[in-house]
């Protein structure tokens, strides 16, 4: 089909030849301000958009608040864990059965996945594919629970593209900004939790900053 | 689909009437209204962030050529590829060709108004293969056989008792037959039903909100997440899109979706936003192992020359069909094709033909709503009057209109005479109130008096009454 896109092209730049280039130089984009501090920021935008919000002083404290989650909702003792860094901190009870290192299988209730930032602004998530971190961990359980360390968030995703474009020369395949779990209001436009990914979005914000 | 839009009158009044549909509008209507007000309350700096996103669309459109080949450059880049089409009939043709080329059988789409567009569907269905529409409001419009009525709200017409009847319909041979009648259970079964679609998908196919041309990547803004389990579990991921999506960088990304969901569902940010560049890389566990964009021209490349260009900024939010009386009053299907609303009288006549178009710039009070709500500040009723006056040069308008408007600009040209004329017109007026035997006999007041009383005229015109008043000439 390069047919068409020669064709395409001719036809735009015929098109366009008869006005001037606009150019982006003068072009700023205004950033709102936030009212407040980041994790306050952050948490509140969660909690309206249906996401439920935890706290834990180290990474060693994740699997303990993993397990008193499936006890509070009544989960099977059992999560899919992706190998992201922050969670093989974690200390993890001997109740839980702990699967790491694989996707996302049809019979898995209950995932835990890392995230690279978190946007106060909006109450962001982004998550980003890798070996690491397969995607579908995101989308297929009905339960997915984020860890995310404090000092990862950042106050737009304006200051967070850049850090990306830097540590993924060759951009990730899948950047997932997650800001609450899935809904639809498409009965009668009221609003229904759970359509298609996952029903619950847990976030764990873990205090402190990344230990080397 | 075929447009329909032709019958835009006869739609309209059957629309006026069905107690269904008028249930489900006037549900929808005051609660988008609503939701964007309060969004955008507590939003900082919305002129300016508007007039940003003016102008970075201007910017790119005007060098649209270099941003779509830097785009594909970057698609290529990492193992993706970019499919130019001019048509729907060639985008179509390039989707086919894909599915038959991996043996496809079932194919999965996420929401996707270029699909509609080229009406993707029904190829796809009579080439053999099983389509599956994964957005809630896509797969109640798809069990139901129609066409959506909303760019982003597709079922917006459908009053959940029909939707209960819809899933018993399709549901039961599936061995659902209890009836689900609440909302919680209607969600719930599609989402069961759709589960298995999921999982067992050759193809996935999604639209794409933005295409960014730093990075290569095809971003969807979704709440359901079905269209992130499009494009990542099965093998094949196609985006169908079209050229006037593409905007800069990433943070031109950040700053529009500022406006995105705002405008259409009145949320600050949707549940996700999902940048896809290219297929799985060495060591992914999953996602697609394909990932092609079909970049569909569609007299859009056409556009940009001439004076509907202003057109091509829309992003598709939806907040001018949310605003519109019209829209409101007798629904999306009534404009008989893909598009609704004001940005679907504009662009159907530019896509599908001014014939057999005619009525839809026409059903517009220009009121200007539209216009007001719209994040990219396209000028709409300017742009509905412009096909308006092609119309009128292209004799697609009736011949008495044209006559009529004619006589009129004539009159409307030479003060004095059209003084004169109105005064005439006032006195016969006054003299007819009170004989509707002959007022019936005069052209297009027929079209008035029968569903209103004629008011009664004073016999005389504003102009005069306006000199008589004492200090009128101060």
């Amino acid at each position: 089909m390069s047919k068409a896109r020669d064709s395409i092209l001719a036809t735009i730049r015929r098109a366009n030849g008869s006005f001037p280039q606009l150019t982006k130089d003068a072009i700023s984009w205004p950033q709102p301000r936030l009212n407040g501090g980041l994790a306050e920021n952050f948490v509140q935008s969660l909690k309206k958009a249906g996401a439920v919000v935890e706290k834990v002083s180290a990474e060693a404290g994740i699997g303990g608040c993993v397990s008193r989650y499936l006890q509070r909702e009544q989960l099977p003792s059992e999560v899919v864990v992706s190998d992201d860094e922050v969670l093989k901190l974690s200390d993890w009870p001997e109740l839980v059965t702990v699967h790491r290192g694989r996707p996302a299988t049809r019979n898995d209730k209950v995932s835990v996945t890392g995230a690279v930032h978190g946007i106060a602004e909006t109450g962001t998530l982004v998550l980003v594919s890798g070996e690491q971190n397969p995607t579908t961990l995101n989308f297929l359980p009905d339960h997915h629970i984020v860890v995310l360390r404090e000092s990862s968030l950042v106050a737009n995703t304006e200051d967070m593209w850049g850090t990306l474009r830097e540590r993924f020369p060759i951009f990730p395949r899948s950047v997932n900004l997650i800001s609450g779990p899935s809904k639809t209001a498409d009965v009668e436009q009221t609003l229904q939790l759970g359509a298609h990914g996952p029903r619950r979005l847990l976030v764990i914000l873990v205090k402190g900053e990344k230990i080397n | 689909m075929d447009s329909k839009a032709h019958k835009f009158r006869e739609n309209a009044k059957v629309a006026l009437l069905d107690p269904d549909l008028q249930r489900a509008l006037g549900k929808a209507r005051g609660g988008f209204v609503d939701a964007r007000t309060q969004a955008f309350s507590c939003l900082d700096r919305h002129a300016e962030i508007q007039d940003a996103a003016k102008q970075i669309k201007d910017h790119t459109l005007s060098v649209l050529d270099e941003y779509l080949v830097l785009f594909e450059k970057n698609v290529n880049k990492v193992g993706g590829k970019v499919h130019w089409a001019r048509t729907p009939a060639e985008a179509r043709k390039i989707v086919l060709d894909i599915c038959d080329d991996v043996d496809a059988r079932r194919i999965i789409k996420g929401k996707s108004m270029v699909s509609e567009e080229i009406a993707l569907n029904y190829a796809l269905e009579t080439a053999g293969y099983d389509v599956v529409e994964t957005d809630l409001g896509e797969y109640i419009i798809q069990l139901a056989g129609e066409p959506p009525s909303h760019i982003i709200a597709p079922a917006v017409h459908k009053t959940r008792q029909q939707i209960t009847d819809l899933f018993h319909k399709h549901h039961s041979r599936l061995g659902l037959k209890e009836r689900v009648t609440d909302i919680p259970d209607i969600v719930n079964e599609a989402r069961l039903v759709l589960r298995e679609a999921f999982l067992s998908a050759d193809v996935g196919i999604t639209g794409a909100n933005f295409l960014v041309a730093e990075t290569g990547s095809s971003v969807i803004v979704t709440n359901e997440g079905n269209g992130d389990l499009t494009n990542t579990l099965p093998g094949v991921h196609i985006v169908t899109t079209s050229i006037e999506k593409v905007i800069p960088t990433l943070e031109d990304l950040s700053g529009i979706l500022r406006l995105l969901a705002r405008n259409g569902t009145g949320q600050e940010i949707t549940s996700y936003t999902t940048l896809s560049t290219g297929p799985r890389r060495t060591g992914d566990k999953d996602g697609p192992s394909q990932y092609h964009v079909v970049l569909l021209d569609n007299g859009r490349s056409e556009m940009l020359a001439g004076e509907f260009k202003e057109m091509l900024r829309c992003i598709r939010c939806g907040a001018c069909l949310n605003h519109c009386p019209v829209y409101g009053a007798v629904g999306g299907h009534s404009y008989g094709w893909v598009y609704s609303g004001p940005m679907g009288a504009v662009l159907t006549p530019l896509m599908v033909g001014l014939d057999g178009t005619k009525d839809l710039p026409n059903a517009c009070t220009l009121n200007g709503r539209c216009a007001e709500v719209c994040p990219m500040s396209i000028p709409l009723p300017d742009l509905l009057r412009k096909i308006r006056v092609r119309q009128n040069e292209e004799r697609i308008t009736s011949v008495r209109a044209r006559w009529f408007m004619k006589a009129w600009g004539f009159l409307a040209c030479k003060p004095h005479l059209y003084g004169w004329c109105l005064r005439i017109l006032a006195w016969l007026l006054s003299w007819l109130w009170g004989k509707p035997h002959i007022l019936r006999l005069l052209p297009f007041v027929h079209e008035w008096t029968a569903t209103r009383e004629f008011p009664k005229s004073q016999g005389f015109t504003f102009q005069s009454a306006y000199r008589k008043a004492p200090n009128s000439h101060e």
